[in-house]
């Protein structure tokens, strides 16, 4: 497994694709409060709330998106899966390998684009941050959708098992998923959530969807700044997702005709 | 005779397609396989189905005697280097960063073979050109330079010369021969071209609509695609005495019909024929050629 993943990590790291993602998500996460600092304060807006640096968390599907049909993707369409099959690896191997790189590839780029403005902030506006600590633990928790998406995503590229067409597709389902989220965020944002109504299925779809913690992380934090939710049980439903949809992509790719 | 590869009675079916309908072959150890089919045949099914790519449907292969519902199946692929199609390689790398992703990939040691591949087959100078510059020749080259990574002993390319100019045609088929002659590696390759792959193959396996129609050495193919003249005569039992004592070599084809392996004085045939009442009807030059030959084998019209 370490010599098919350090294959992979050598791979990923000189795929252009990675870099422009890591280049768009820092500006993601500059944008706010480096590049549109003037709005944002004209609106007034605390600069120096760490929580703006999560810019590029809303975006998370598509960047994933992104770097999993352009660089796994690549894998099918370019026939290096054969290779990797030809070198006697078992196939569940090959696919949890593509998920650990391009989850540890996504999350590098996300933890740089987090923290690049972290140092940038109190630079430029000589601030200090009150709550790095709750900062940090919402960043920690922000790793459990992104792994849970990357599986999600990985089980759907794994069914196309095409670049373009994949990444196209994966960008569909990336959509979908927010636009679901989306529209389940406002119930949440008004609900009182006891725990009964936690139950409902509005507010578990949201949690169960990486997006739908996405926008609990971020849109919520942000826009309400209420805990409205407990920090554990989102990352835990939107965890087993993950989970399921990783075994189900083992299995299906342990069956699946490859070309 | 030991065989690398050997196939019994295997399937593969699409839905209601059969690509693969009970085809049995063998591979001899340090042969050139020559594997020959019209497009569709189901020659690329079969190179999936052993490099594992697919599974089939029924019957079973054995490489290098390890049945392929055997878990030690993946041990015996180790040994096995393959072109599927097209070349696996990433456009966007060097020569040299794709070798090492395949190094990496089978965990060896050190990097050291890598030049001395790219050598082999001419691309050790290619430097930091991105694979996606490189002619469809130089990808063949680079595509087999990976597949040898792990020193298999067994190559298996599938259309290597499709769509390659005659300089690269030639390339690829001196490679292939260096690799069979110096480093004894059974190769299994696949083509619809039949004249260039008669300047390899030490075998031949006749594919059509999924099943293997005729297997024979490059011997016997020759043997049956021999210039010859094709004399059909009243009675070839005459005939055969006849040539017994110019004692030149013959196969009789039916009553009428024999093949004569060498250019016999004609005025002489027909007069010692005539002295025993045995009528020449017609004498024609038969060349059957590998194409030819192959059109006899599966017939002219195509199967859907």
């Amino acid at each position: 497994m370490i010599k098919l993943l350090s294959a992979n990590f050598y791979r990923l790291f000189r795929s252009k694709a990675f870099w422009g993602i890591f280049v768009v998500a820092a500006g993601l996460s500059l944008y706010p409060t480096i590049i549109n600092d003037r709005y944002m304060s004209e609106n007034g807006a605390d600069l120096c709330d760490p929580f703006w640096t999560f810019g590029d968390i809303s975006f998370m599907g598509f960047l994933l998106s992104a770097l999993l049909g352009l660089v796994i993707g690549d894998e099918f369409s370019s026939g290096a899966v054969r290779n990797k099959l030809l070198s006697g690896i078992p196939r569940k191997m090959i696919y949890l390998s593509y998920f650990i790189v391009s989850f540890i590839g996504m999350t590098i780029i996300h933890i740089f684009s987090v923290m690049l403005p972290l140092i940038i902030i109190p630079l430029k506006y000589d601030c200090s941050f009150d709550d790095v600590g709750e900062f940090l633990m919402y960043v920690l928790f922000s790793i459990v959708p992104l792994a849970s998406q990357t599986a999600i995503l990985l089980l759907i590229l794994c069914l196309i098992r095409k670049k373009a067409m994949g990444t196209a597709g994966l960008f569909g389902v990336s959509l979908l998923m927010m636009i679901l989220a989306m529209s389940i965020a406002p119930q949440l944002e008004a609900a009182e959530i006891s725990p009964l109504k936690e139950l409902q299925s509005s507010a578990f779809i949201e949690r169960i969807l990486p997006e739908g913690y996405f926008n609990e992380i971020f849109l919520v934090k942000i826009y309400v700044d209420d805990e409205i939710f407990q920090m554990l049980p989102p990352p835990v439903t939107c965890g087993i997702l993950g989970v399921i949809a990783l075994t189900a992509g083992m299995l299906i790719f342990e069956k699946i005709d490859l070309n | 005779m030991e065989y690398v590869l050997s196939t019994n009675h295997l399937c593969k079916h699409y839905r209601n397609f059969r690509a693969l309908n009970g085809l049995t072959m063998h591979v001899p150890k340090g042969g050139i396989y020559g594997f020959v089919g019209r497009n569709g045949a189901g020659k690329t099914t079969l190179i999936r189905l052993i490099c594992g790519l697919q599974t089939p449907t029924e019957g079973y292969y054995e490489l290098y005697g390890i049945r392929d519902d055997d878990k030690n199946i993946i041990q015996s692929r180790k040994r096995m280097g393959a072109i599927v199609e097209t070349p696996s390689i990433y456009p966007d790398l060097t020569a040299e960063e794709n070798m090492k992703i395949q190094y990496l990939t089978l965990g060896l040691p050190s990097n050291d073979g890598i030049q001395e591949l790219l050598k082999l087959v001419g691309l050790e100078k290619t430097g930091n050109k991105r694979v996606r510059n490189f002619s469809l020749g130089m990808r063949q080259r680079l595509g087999i330079a990976i597949a040898l990574c792990g020193n298999p002993d067994f190559l298996v390319l599938d259309e290597p010369i499709n769509g390659l100019d005659p300089q690269g045609i030639i390339e690829i088929r001196e490679l292939i021969l260096k690799l069979n002659r110096e480093e004894q590696i059974t190769v299994l390759i696949s083509s619809h071209i039949l004249e260039e792959l008669s300047k390899l193959a030490t075998h031949y396996g006749f594919i059509d609509g999924g099943r293997i129609v005729k297997e024979m050495s490059a011997e016997e193919l020759e043997q049956a695609c021999r210039k010859c003249s094709r004399i059909t005569v009243t009675d070839t039992a005459v005939l055969a005495r006849v040539l017994d004592t110019m004692q030149i070599e013959y196969k009789i084809l039916d009553q009428k019909t024999a093949d004569v392996f060498a250019k016999p004085n004609v005025t002489q045939l027909t007069m010692s024929l005539a002295q025993e009442n045995c009528e020449v009807i017609s004498m024609e030059e038969h060349d059957e050629s590998l194409e030819s030959y192959f059109i006899s084998l599966v017939g002219a019209e195509s199967h859907d």
